[in-house]
């Protein structure tokens, strides 16, 4: 059984088609970048994938589950972090995972647990709105793995955040995978992609242009070793210079 | 059963996280502490306290006696104010807002002059019966005081519950009741959407196991919370009134439940705190007005039916009946009716909404 199966995927805003027709899979335990430009159709794929947004038409299957028909049973399957920190700012870091642990019926042990693997032991009592960015992020990473979800969807999730922390972040999702964890992951950052994803997809104005591993994109699209996973998502979604072009 | 069960435990799980935040918020806490001393304001001013200093009268002299009583503070502080009526059936008209009604019989001249001890007769609203005794003490010794020479004031089963179509005290009691519910809950109530929203916190919530019902019956339970500190408080202060509880019940639940649902449409149709304030405005007068004047007399037949036909007005008749006798089960009916189909679309119109959030 894939992780995430996707067929013709499709989602219309006001008579704008922001995802259009995509179709891909993801294998269990893989990390799988999914990349692109601000407006290709991102936010709104993890939004279809995690149950938030009906899509148009196609389909799709999350860790076994229809994301229209069975949206109840895959909740429990997945772990979001999404792209803004949306925590509960007056609670401390240990008050917003107790809350949680209680929707998903999990052990308050575990929320010592998580607060461990995500290194906020020591500042858990405090508020969240005294916290750092990189802290922040860090709830949120364990808020989405408090369950033990079999797939994590991360959006952006080292946006915005100094070095030493985003490399923190990339350690803990690397771990994760090996631990057997799929990871649906957005960036910006292609080095970021190219680092931890087995395969990364493209997509520009909501149509996947290339999928593939980071090493045979660079292969098929490069035009010399020096050719960065950046050089080629350029190349290949340069939409929006197109369209600001356009306007100009 | 278990569906049940866990569809409560979640929305417990949301609402007591909602609780705790809000009162961790200063300015929750700052409306909550202005509306409990709005309801102690409104109760101290306006309700009908017979063990008070301040005490108005209204007189019937049966036999035009000679006496002429004006207002009086006498030895202990006490203030009796008084107001003439020319018939007994006035009297208990006129006591709509005063403490006593107090009949002075035909042989009081002849009674006083002798040097025997006369006997008034006393009619006061709604007290307690086991307080009857205590209160017959107080206003004998102060008419004493008053008269210059012993006088008994005799209450017994003179209790006066006021009827369900008169206007009074009783319609005055029902509109302040809706003005404390609707006020906290439109003031609060949205921020518990609102906020969610901005913050994005609805989109966890949302992907979480909790199904957006679960979530509105949360919310609706933190509503519950706020409305319990203010209308809760307003409904035991005003307890001493109440004849029949069932419909009083009844009544709250139908205010909280509406006010709720009212909170809940309001913040999760509005994107700022700033546009809930103008919907506040604009709900609190809807819904506090016509109950204020449905049962005005100088109003137009077609304008007061008009009125009693917005769910806030249904329900002020359900509490007002609470406290009055003669209540006729076909009054209490369209009143009920009109108060769970308000309520109903309330709450469906609320579930649709955020069950939308997905389109």
């Amino acid at each position: 059984m894939k992780a995430i199966e996707v067929q013709n995927l499709t989602r219309n805003y006001n008579g704008l088609r922001a995802v259009d027709g995509i179709s891909f899979s993801v294998e269990p335990g893989e990390i799988f970048g999914f990349l692109g430009p601000n407006g290709a159709g991102k936010t709104t794929t993890i939004r279809m994938l995690t149950g938030q947004l009906l899509p148009t038409s196609g389909s799709a299957k999350v860790a076994g589950y229809d994301i229209v028909d069975e949206r109840q049973q895959l909740k429990p399957k997945i772990g979001v972090v999404f792209d803004s920190q949306n925590i509960y700012e007056r609670m401390s870091a240990r008050e917003n995972l107790v809350f949680y642990a209680r929707l998903y019926r999990v052990k308050k042990t575990r929320v010592n647990e998580i607060l461990a693997q995500v290194g906020l032991t020591e500042r858990a009592g405090d508020k969240v709105q005294k916290y750092s960015n990189g802290m922040k992020q860090r709830v949120l990473i364990a808020r989405a793995l408090l369950h033990k979800p079999e797939v994590l969807f991360l959006d952006e999730p080292t946006r915005g955040l100094d070095p030493h922390i985003a490399r923190d972040i990339r350690g803990i999702v690397a771990d994760l995978a090996r631990d057997g964890m799929t990871v649906f992951l957005t960036t910006h950052y292609m080095e970021e992609a190219d680092q931890l994803s087995q395969r990364v997809a493209f997509l520009d104005r909501g149509h996947i242009v290339a999928l593939d591993t980071p090493a045979r994109l660079k292969a098929e699209y490069g035009k010399d070793e020096k050719t960065t996973l950046e050089d080629i998502f350029i190349q290949l979604t340069g939409s929006d210079l197109r369209r600001e072009s356009e306007v100009l | 059963m278990k569906t049940l069960m866990d569809t409560l435990y979640t929305a417990w799980i949301i609402g007591t996280k909602d609780i705790v935040d809000a009162l961790k918020n200063k300015s929750s806490r700052t409306n909550i502490i202005i509306m409990i001393g709005m309801v102690a304001f409104f109760y101290w001013f306006g309700s009908l306290r017979p063990f008070d200093k301040d005490i108005s009268v209204v007189v019937y002299d049966e036999g035009q006696t000679s006496l002429t009583i004006e207002k009086v503070t006498l030895g202990d502080g006490a203030t009796y104010s008084f107001r003439q009526a020319s018939s007994l059936q006035e009297m208990e008209t006129k006591m709509a807002n005063q403490n006593l009604g107090l009949v002075l019989p035909s042989d009081l001249d002849q009674t006083l002059a002798s040097g025997d001890t006369p006997s008034l007769s006393g009619y006061i609203f709604w007290v307690d019966r086991m307080k009857v005794a205590e209160l017959e003490a107080k206003y004998s010794q102060a008419f004493s005081e008053i008269l210059g020479q012993p006088v008994q004031v005799v209450i017994g089963e003179n209790i006066i519950i006021p009827q369900a179509n008169v206007d009074g005290m009783q319609t005055t009691v029902a509109s302040q009741m809706v003005y404390f519910v609707f006020t906290i809950a439109l003031l609060l109530i949205p921020h518990l959407m609102v906020e969610e929203k901005q913050t994005k916190t609805l989109d966890a919530l949302l992907t979480s196991p909790a199904s957006p019902g679960q979530v509105v019956l949360g919310k609706a339970l933190a509503g519950l919370f706020y409305i319990l500190l203010t209308g809760g408080l307003a409904l035991a202060m005003y307890s001493m009134y109440i004849v029949n509880w069932v419909l009083a019940l009844a009544a709250f639940l139908g205010y909280a439940l509406l006010a709720v649902g009212l909170g809940l449409a309001v913040g999760s149709f509005i994107k700022s705190m700033k546009q809930a304030g103008i919907w506040m405005v604009v709900l609190i007068l809807i819904l506090v007005v016509p109950p204020l004047f449905y049962m005005e007399a100088n109003l137009k037949a077609g304008i007061r039916i008009f009125l009693t036909w917005f769910p806030s007005s249904a329900l002020a008749s359900l509490f007002r009946f609470s406290l009055t006798t003669g209540v006729n089960p076909a009054q209490v009916w369209p009143n009920l009716a009109i108060a769970v189909a308000s309520i109903a679309a309330v709450f469906g119109l609320v579930i649709w909404k955020v069950r939308r959030s997905d389109r």
